[in-house]
């Protein structure tokens, strides 16, 4: 049972007329979204973002590019996998203040998954449904009716796995600008729901935080011209330069450590508060050369450093000598990192290889293997 | 928040006010003057034992368990009529409302008690049940000083304004003089300290029967009582304001 439909039983508990309709929710587009100004929740951003060791390439630009966004509309975080974004979307809703539904969409999203529609029922009759959005408006509104300071939004991870136009063109007109006269002259239709609840009126403050993945070739849907106009789009890049890569590469290991003591049950006094030098050089020279332009121009995110980070402490029980965790590094390399190199097309493949090598800039015997290994597998086919 | 020391606010009151209070000496609850904050009686804890005894009740069914004992729960509570074996109106009203709103529903036990709670409420001011009208009004005094989740934390804060909120003969009453001195009733341990100071009254302790009966203390029904009593207020007072509370209220 949803919390509107304990409150709609208490209402009637309590003798008052049961809201039947959605007639009241525009009542709730009125209210616009409460924040100082955007400086100060740009701030409250890279704060959080601080706070949770998020590392972002440029994070005041970054900031202040979604702040300014989220102030005025919808927005869309593109970047790479392992770069954060779900994560930060997250950070985003704190620093606005609103709760955040959350939902991924696949291939096979329509109109039903995204506004709704009729359902069978156990009984065999046909009863509403409100899709993702509809749903997260419909908790929006419910939330500003308790407190106007209390707005929700929807999170929709990996957006571009959906079919983008057939899914969400119904809500172009909605989404198209997010002023009160707009939206009060634009409710969603719910055209399954009884003559009553057919309308619902967007508030001011709801807001939809997608994500893509602009690298992995899997995600092949792409936003028509018209529902790009709809969001603002904010990119979140991988740092190539060596010193935001070593931040990066502090910052991850501080979350592996806390990762390790938590999942192990460890003393945190035995495992090292610095990351031991010995890994971080191999991780330095690697990743900067990964991500390089001019070298392989993988962009491989931090979730992928700390993945290899999570490994070394398990393998050396949270602190080993150099030896050992160069080791623990390689095969972490080798089994978790290069099988991720699918999509490299045969160039980039070969500058891969060209890292690992004998005379390359981190030469690892087993890890220069697994990408031939993949190179050989992928001209087979 | 202010820490009240109610022993140092009234010292010298105490005795009479004791001696007035509990004149057939301390028993199981004082004697003249009692408001509670909830109709629950020793084996009737929550209105969903309650329900089950009345549809039984209502359909003429033998009720399983010790009848006496349960009977007098549910008259006590205006539920059953005096020396019959059927529901009053107020019972009545109320079972049906119940049963409306909840039957067939998948509801859990928290909301279901406290939609119970809030439909029996506003049945027996409908009916004007004069127990009840009292609750609600002092309910209604006590959220002029605290917010209504204040008052339904624990068993100490369900159980001290009641117990407390009585008026001797020279006007002196600890609830209402705490209230008006700090807007809060303060720690339980100064309470205790209080009815400790205040020594033995026909040879028992208050001390130690407010220790009994905070033990003994089931704050589930009487928390989702004030719970109905809460939604009842604020739905006087429009949608907008009830809606905001029902946050508290699911919280």
């Amino acid at each position: 049972m949803t919390t509107s439909q304990s409150n709609d039983l208490l209402a009637a508990a309590a003798g008052m007329d049961t809201p039947a309709t959605y007639a009241w929710t525009q009542e709730q587009v009125v209210h616009s979204l409460e924040y100082s100004t955007v400086a100060d929740v740009a701030t409250g951003i890279r704060e959080l973002l601080d706070a949770q060791d998020l590392v972002v390439d440029d994070p005041e630009d970054f900031a202040t590019s979604c702040a300014t966004a989220l102030a005025s509309g919808h927005l869309v975080l593109q970047g790479p996998p392992g770069t954060g974004k779900t994560t930060i979307v997250r950070v985003l809703a704190e620093a606005f203040g609103a709760e955040l539904m959350s939902s991924t969409a696949t291939a096979d999203w329509s109109t039903f998954d995204v506004i709704g529609g009729l359902r069978p029922t156990e009984s065999g009759a046909l009863a509403p449904h409100l899709g993702c959005v509809a749903d997260a408006v419909l908790r929006c509104a419910e939330g500003i009716r308790s407190s106007p300071s209390q707005p929700v939004w929807l999170m929709i991870d990996e957006m571009n796995r959906a079919d983008i136009d057939k899914a969400f063109g119904q809500l172009f007109t909605v989404l198209s600008s997010t002023s009160a006269d707009h939206l009060e002259r634009s409710p969603i239709d719910l055209w399954f729901e009884s003559r009553e609840r057919r309308e619902l009126w967007v508030p001011r403050q709801f807001r939809i935080i997608a994500t893509i993945n602009d690298v992995d070739a899997s995600f092949v849907n792409t936003f028509s011209q018209g529902l790009s106009r709809r969001f603002q789009f904010v990119s979140l890049g991988v740092s190539t330069d060596a010193a935001s890569v070593q931040a990066e590469i502090a910052a991850t290991y501080a979350q592996a450590r806390s990762w390790f003591v938590e999942e192990r049950g460890a003393q945190a006094e035995d495992v090292p508060s610095d990351a031991p030098d010995a890994v971080v050089t191999i991780l330095l020279g690697l990743f900067t050369a990964l991500r390089n332009f001019d070298s392989v121009n993988w962009p491989v995110g931090s979730a992928q450093i700390l993945d290899l980070w999570k490994a070394v402490l398990l393998a050396t029980n949270g602190a080993g000598d150099d030896g050992a965790q160069a080791a623990a590094l390689e095969r972490a390399i080798r089994d978790r990192l290069v099988p991720q190199a699918t999509n490299l097309d045969d160039e980039r493949l070969g500058r891969l290889l060209g890292i690992f090598a004998e005379d390359g800039p981190v030469p690892m015997d087993g890890a220069w293997k697994a990408v031939r290994h993949l190179r050989n597998s992928a001209s087979t086919f | 928040m202010m820490r009240v020391k109610p022993s140092l606010l009234f010292r010298d009151g105490l005795d009479l006010w004791l001696g007035e209070t509990f004149p057939k000496g301390v028993g199981s609850r004082p004697q003249s003057q009692f408001t509670p904050l909830c109709p629950f009686r020793s084996s009737m804890r929550t209105l969903e034992r309650a329900s089950g005894f009345m549809a039984q009740i209502a359909a003429g069914q033998t009720i399983a368990g010790d009848v006496g004992q349960i009977v007098g729960d549910l008259r006590s509570m205006a539920l059953v009529e005096p020396g019959k074996m059927s529901l009053t109106p107020l019972g009545t009203r109320s079972l049906q409302t119940w049963n409306a709103l909840l039957s067939g529903r998948q509801v859990s036990p928290d909301v279901a008690e406290v939609v119970r709670a809030t439909a029996l409420v506003r049945a027996a001011l409908t009916l004007n049940d004069t127990d009840y009208v009292a609750m609600f009004k002092f309910w209604a005094e006590l959220r002029k000083f605290q917010r209504g989740s204040f008052w339904w934390q624990d068993q100490y804060h369900q159980f001290f304004p009641a117990y407390f909120n009585h008026t001797d003969s020279r006007g002196f009453n600890p609830l209402r003089l705490t209230l008006r001195a700090a807007g809060t009733i303060g720690e339980a341990d100064d309470w205790l300290e209080l009815a400790d100071a205040g020594g033995l009254v026909n040879g028992a302790s208050l001390k130690g029967l407010i220790e009994q009966k905070i033990d003994g203390w089931r704050p589930g029904g009487p928390r989702a009582f004030m719970k109905g009593m809460e939604a009842n207020r604020a739905a006087a007072t429009g949608a907008t304001h009830f809606y905001a509370t029902t946050k508290e209220i699911w919280a």
